[in-house]
């Protein structure tokens, strides 16, 4: 009778023990998955000058008044730029060689529904060649000369009864696709990740909840007829279309890089000393994907680690996995950086990114160690003390 | 003429050190050329070729690269590359001189097998973002201490002052797995510890990731020392005696123990040479194995009046709770006993000249007195300081202290005194004995109970489970003691009255006093983080009994002296409450550029005073009660840019309101010295308001060896102040209190800043300067005729400090004063005066080899007052020279005041008379001294 307890348990640790490395998502199992192995330190890399081509840095014009402290979203539209400030949710438009063409600081009559938000703007879409500025239920659409041509309050429809949360919403054609995030509570009846319409696609077990948001997940864009989610604490990308999940592509990393979120079920919402000590004792260890990008046959993702990103880039032909991360600058371009960590996203034919004045002052100084002239136009870039918007293709 | 020597002396110092250096460099980039990916942080390493210990080694940068110079040409060097999960690749080269070598790029495999690799520490790598040091692999002196280590670690910079750097940036304490190291002084630590029971430096940044992130150039690092296993368990110390001319002695021990969980210390130290011992650490600090620097701060006080004799005995013992070895985090409990026994003696000559003398006239006083004094105190003090524990669901911060204090002192004294002024001619001898014996006990306490949110953490927003109680901070000070005194005087007087021989007197009085007081400081303050508002409360409560004899013996018989003989009962309330009010004003955050912030904090306060003194002397029964409002107000500034600079301002102003003393006012009167009355005053006097402006500022650069300067600027203005007035009466200086209508105001400023200098590799240079200025007015009344006092004065001191590593340090200071003060009513100005001050000093020392060194130090002074001038040169010197296979025994020869110029001459400018003297001071003499330092690190 003991032996055969114990050969259970064994078992059952087994299989607990195995299906731990992740958040267990309940979806259906037939869905083809295409696992990639990835060593992050062989993922190819290079210089600069090997890796892209029609690298084009664009400092975004500043002044006292412009002046942006982060960039919170941005969206190429035709040849116009448009970018929301962070801290005050301002909208900025600019023309492709930097030139502020408006500023839009309020909407007048609108008030947010929350007096604790202080932003004016928190997301930018696109619509029907128009910026789509957004504030919770309430949307602005602006024309590509920076003028507010209507303004809307859509019906609020981010709380169901269910106690379902709507994280983020997208069409695709007349299919509409609601990510709900993997955050249990109490209020909350069901517990679904993903639905097209009225169907459910993906859902979570509550057994797996985890209280601390780090990995939130996130939804694409969408390209041409597909868009790709990441959900919470997992290392896989679902390939979606307007028939629902085609395709599963889940990273596989070693062992040390690999992120049991088992442990982290323990750590209490806002227990911060607790979380940050916990992310800090596994700072190697991958616990989320988000900012998906497909580009040019690359799906391109940052796998999350502990203020330590690794951004990958997937060719979904070829097979070939490259990291940006061992992409360095060089003499090519002044020692000068091609992205900050926080963000890459792709329209039409480039790749675009953002970086900032102390990257500047950090390329000069290598510059002068190595004893290279660092080009008049590069060291201007900082002159508007600005953000630096960067335009490049991967070769 | 002093400048003149010196300059010689700094001259020779500087011709001492020219060295030449070799110019060769190699350099190369490092790869995974499978993967066409640079590799960042690999550990580069070279060694002399058949030898295991590293001489130099680097890390490769963000694009792959490494550079390291200053090699020894023609010597077959082994280079190596270590990284994580890949294959270590070897390369070999000889280099001619001044030869640069590029070696291009060099590929490194991954190592597709880890289980099988044995993890080999290469002698630098980053662990994290942990920068580590392998002290293994660094061959030194086997005497060799940590900080012979840290000179040869790169970016690492020992600098002629005793500070530390990484890459440019201050270092600004060591910690020793992860705890201070008996008492927390750097020097205690990296001047003891063998550098073979170093497992690895620990040099990190100390900022949150978030700001890491940010701003990856503005680094704020620590450095840890991590002890191999068993080398945790060590025992170390100094046993030194020496003897010297003139009866001249010294003597010291200090033992030191420690294991994982524990430290102890027992020392002791004894010596009639001026050397003054305050605390265990102090001798810890200066009694190092490797103490030989030009910053020691316990040596002969040549300027001290007095000869000290002391016998100093001290132990301490601290217990880490935690035992974890985790840096930041404490629960440490330590408990620390000194005693103290001071024998000086003190003989003094001076002449007085009253400053409003009319020509011709004979206004003058002189004065001799010798005394022997014999004190002794014992400390005992327990600390308790927690940062890690919860309490109610709550990270509570807890620091602790209990102390028990014994003084006991014994002064006989004799003095004589003959005033030869117009209205009083009289001497008077006085012979006095004195003893007096009081404990103390005190107790101080800070709680700091933090949100449920964490330690300094506030959670903001409508949907978090903190709500507003759950976020209000609260902190508790208590500070507390008891008093309990015994005082006994015995004074005999011959007064004689040239005038008036009808005021001779001979006293022979005998004082008794038994006193004790009780005192309790609180203050609690409740914080509301989410709306800056704090409100809080300070209570003072004290009391003191003060039971006084004093009997006068007249033909033999003692009589009860009812004038001075009281018993009286003091108690002082103060009770305070308080609202502070902290709102940010104004905040810019631009990512990778800038950061700026305003905040602005305001505090009202009410003060409510009493106090009551009871006695058997009439005239000492009085009650004061004084009521106060007390707002202040103060402006925060900061600004920082990255990669440049960071700046703080801040401009406060705060009114407080002052109150006149029992004893100002009603002071007791002992005619043992006729010739001289303090009459306090016959009216209630109206508190001091003081209105305080203040402007203080800083600036640092922010890159290696950058410049950083601190600015303040304060202005007070006294209300209602008080002053002396005093009256030469026929036979008696009279001193009054007088209350002054008109403002009197007092102006400061401060400015200093410091910046070191990397000449080489091996040469640092350090400037720090600081000056102050400052101007006010005073009034007084000297015989009824008011003056107002302007003062100004300003201060210069300029230090320079030289060091070449291990051989060479030299240290410059230089300190300049002038002090005016004049007369700004019309009339009497004959207590205007200017006086100017300078010194200057010295230090050098040079070892000549390992185990012998020289050490000298030069300081100068020079001071002018009026037509009065004083000038010394006092030169010292001493070479010392060890032996044994541990460097352990150490001799020293040691000449003080070579020169015979420290003679003891002083002046002082009194507000109405001008005072030359004598004191006894400590002179030339020689020393030969032994000392032995027990060192065992790893004990069983």
């Amino acid at each position: 009778m003991n032996r055969i307890f114990y050969f259970y348990f064994v078992l059952f640790c087994f299989f607990f023990s195995h299906y731990s490395f992740a958040q267990r998502l309940i979806y259906d199992e037939k869905t083809p998955v295409e696992k990639l192995r990835v060593v992050l330190e062989q993922a190819r890399g290079g210089t600069v000058s090997e890796m892209l081509t029609d690298l084009e840095y664009i400092p975004l014009q500043g002044g006292k008044d412009n002046l942006i402290d982060y960039v919170s979203d941005v969206q190429i539209l035709g040849d116009k730029i448009g970018v929301l400030s962070n801290k005050e949710g301002h909208f900025y438009l600019y023309t492709m060689d930097g030139t502020l063409i408006k500023k839009i600081d309020k909407i007048n009559g609108f008030k947010s529904p929350n007096p604790n938000l202080k932003q004016l703007f928190f997301q930018i879409n696109k619509i029907d060649n128009h910026f789509l500025l957004q504030h919770g239920a309430f949307e602005a659409k602006v024309d590509l000369q920076g003028n507010i041509v209507d303004t809307l309050t859509r019906k609020f429809d981010e709380q169901r009864e269910d106690g379902q949360y709507v994280q983020e919403e997208i069409a695709l054609g007349n299919n509409v696709f609601r990510y709900y995030g993997l955050y249990h509570n109490e209020k909350r009846k069901k517990h679904d990740v993903l639905s097209i319409n009225d169907s459910v696609l993906i859902r979570f077990d509550p057994i797996d909840s985890i209280e601390v948001i780090y990995a939130g997940g996130s939804l694409s864009k969408v390209y041409g007829d597909k868009l790709f989610l990441s959900p919470g604490y997992n290392t896989k990308i679902f390939e979606l279309d307007k028939s629902g999940i085609t395709k599963i592509y889940e990273l596989v990393l070693p062992l040390r890089n690999t992120f049991d979120y088992k442990p982290l079920s323990k750590v209490k919402h806002e227990e911060w000393t607790k979380t940050n000590a916990f992310f800090g004792e596994r700072k190697d260890q991958v616990y989320g994907l988000d900012n998906l990008v497909f580009y040019q046959g690359y799906l391109i993702f940052r796998s999350q680690r502990w203020h330590n990103p690794v951004w990958l880039a997937y060719h979904l032909e070829s097979k070939e996995v490259l990291s940006l991360n061992n992409i360095v600058a060089g003499e090519s371009n002044d020692y000068l950086e091609f992205y900050d960590s926080n963000s890459i996203f792709a329209e039409g034919e480039y790749l675009y990114s953002m970086i900032y004045p102390s990257h500047i002052a950090q390329a000069k100084n290598k510059s002068q160690e190595e004893g290279h002239k660092m080009r008049k136009a590069y060291e201007g870039l900082a002159k508007s003390n600005n953000p630096i918007l960067v335009r490049f293709k991967l070769k | 003429m002093i400048q003149s020597r010196l300059f010689v002396l700094l001259a020779f110092s500087f011709a001492l050190i020219f060295e030449s250096y070799s110019q060769t460099k190699i350099k190369g980039f490092v790869i995974d050329s499978a993967h066409n990916n640079i590799l960042r942080s690999v550990s580069v390493s070279i060694y002399e070729k058949g030898k295991e210990t590293v001489d130099k080694v680097g890390l490769t940068d963000r694009f792959g690269k490494f550079e390291i110079e200053d090699l020894n040409p023609n010597k077959s060097f082994v280079l190596e590359f270590s990284y994580t999960g890949y294959q270590k690749v070897l390369r070999e080269f000889v280099l001619k001189k001044d030869e640069q070598k590029d070696f291009g790029h060099i590929n490194m495999s991954f190592a597709e097998n880890e289980i099988e690799v044995v993890e080999v520490i290469p002698p630098v790598r980053m662990n994290g973002d942990t920068l580590e040091f392998n002290a293994d692999a660094f061959q030194l002196d086997s005497n060799a201490v940590v900080e012979d280590l840290l000179r040869r670690l790169p970016g690492l910079v020992v600098w002629g002052d005793g500070a530390i750097t990484y890459n440019g940036k201050e270092i600004p304490s060591v910690l020793v797995n992860g705890k201070p190291f008996f008492g927390g002084d750097m020097a205690v630590a990296i001047q003891n510890i063998d550098k073979n029971s170093v497992k690895k430096v620990q040099v990190y940044d100390s900022r949150s990731k978030e700001k890491q992130l940010e701003d990856p150039d503005d680094k704020k690092y620590q450095m840890n020392l991590v002890l191999k296993e068993g080398k945790d368990k060590l025992i170390f110390g100094s046993v030194g005696a020496g003897l010297g001319t003139d009866e001249r002695y010294q003597g010291h021990l200090n033992l030191n123990h420690s294991s994982p969980k524990a430290q102890m210390t027992l020392a002791y130290s004894t010596n009639n040479v001026n050397k003054n011992l305050g605390s265990v650490d102090q001798l810890l600090k200066n009694t190092s194995f490797k103490g030989v620097g030009i910053n020691a701060d316990f040596d002969s006080d040549f300027l001290r009046s007095g000869i000290l004799h002391q016998h100093v005995l001290g132990a301490r013992y601290q217990y880490d709770v935690l035992g974890t070895n985790e840096v930041g985090k404490r629960n440490l409990f330590s408990a620390n006993v000194l005693n103290r026994w001071n024998k000086t003696f003190d003989t003094n000559e001076s002449f007085s000249q009253l400053l409003n003398t009319t020509e011709g006239d004979e206004n003058t006083r002189s004065s001799k007195s010798d005394s022997e004094g014999d004190s002794r105190s014992q400390t005992a003090l327990l600390d308790y300081d927690n940062s890690v524990s919860n309490f109610l669901g709550r990270p509570i911060g807890v620091s602790s202290s209990l102390e028990f204090n014994r003084f006991k002192n014994e002064d006989v004294s004799q003095s004589l005194t003959e005033n030869a002024f117009l209205d009083n001619q009289s001497r008077n001898d006085i012979t006095s004995e004195s003893s007096m014996l009081e404990n103390n006990l005190f107790f101080r306490t800070n709680i700091e109970l933090h949100g449920k949110a964490g330690r300094y953490m506030y959670v903001g927003g409508q949907n978090t489970q903190f709500n507003r109680w759950n976020q209000i901070t609260y902190n508790l000070n208590v500070n507390a003691n008891l008093t309990d005194g015994m005082n006994n005087r015995l004074r005999r007087g011959d007064y004689i009255d040239e005038l008036n021989t009808m005021n001779n007197r001979f006293y022979h009085r005998d004082y008794e006093e038994d006193k004790n007081s009780k005192n309790l400081n609180l203050d609690f303050k409740m914080r509301d983080q989410r709306s800056g508002l704090s409100i809080g409360a300070k209570a003072r409560w004290s009391g003191t009994e003060d039971h006084v004899t004093v009997q006068d013996q007249d033909d033999g018989v003692n009589l009860v002296n009812e004038g001075l003989s009281h018993l009286s009962n003091y108690k002082q309330i103060e009770y305070e409450p308080y609202l502070e009010y902290r709102k940010q004003l104004f905040n810019k955050n631009l990512y990778g550029r800038m950061y700026s912030g305003l905040s602005a904090s305001g505090t009202v306060a009410g003060r409510f005073y009493r106090d009551r003194n009871t006695s058997t002397l009439d005239y000492r029964n009085l009650d004061l009660s004084y009521n106060s409002f007390l707002p202040s107000l103060n402006l925060s500034y900061y600004h920082s840019k990255q990669s440049s600079f960071y700046s703080n301002w801040s401009l406060s102003y705060n009114y407080n309101e002052e109150y006149p003393t029992l004893g100002r006012i009603r002071p007791i009167y002992d005619d043992i010295n006729p010739a001289y009355r303090y009459y306090g005053t016959d009216r209630l006097l109206k508190k001091t308001g003081v209105h305080n402006f203040r402007l203080n500022g800083s600036y640092n650069q922010q890159r290696q060896y950058g410049y950083n300067f601190n600015f303040s600027v304060s202005y007070q203005r006294y209300l209602d102040g008080l002053t002396d007035s005093i009256v030469y009466a026929v036979g008696q200086q009279q001193v009054y209190v007088a209350q002054i209508a008109e403002p009197m105001d007092v102006f400061y400023i401060n400015f200093s800043g410091n910046k070191p200098f990397m000449l080489s590799k091996t040469q640092t240079f350090t400037v720090r300067f600081n000056s102050s200025a400052n101007w006010g007015n005073k009034f007084q009344y000297v015989d009824d005729q008011q003056q107002e006092m302007l003062n100004n004065s300003q201060n210069i001191g300029l230090n320079f400090y030289y060091t070449v590593l291990d051989k060479y340090q030299i240290g410059w200071t230089n300190n300049l004063n002038r002090y005016e003060r004049y007369n700004q009513i019309a009339g009497n100005n004959s207590n205007n005066y200017t006086s100017y001050s300078w010194n200057t000093g010295m230090s050098m020392a040079y070892a000549l080899t390992k185990r012998w060194s020289v050490n000298t130090n030069v300081t100068g002074r020079y001071n002018k007052s009026g037509s009065y001038t004083d000038e010394a040169l006092i030169w010292n010197a001493s070479t010392t020279y060890r032996v044994l296979k541990g460097n352990n025994l150490e001799f020293k020869f040691a000449a003080y005041d070579l020169l015979r110029q420290n003679k003891g001459l002083y002046f002082t400018n009194g507000l109405t008379e001008f005072t030359t003297g004598y004191r006894n001071i400590l002179t030339q003499y020689y020393m030969l001294s032994l000392t032995y330092f027990p060192r065992k690190f790893g004990l069983k």
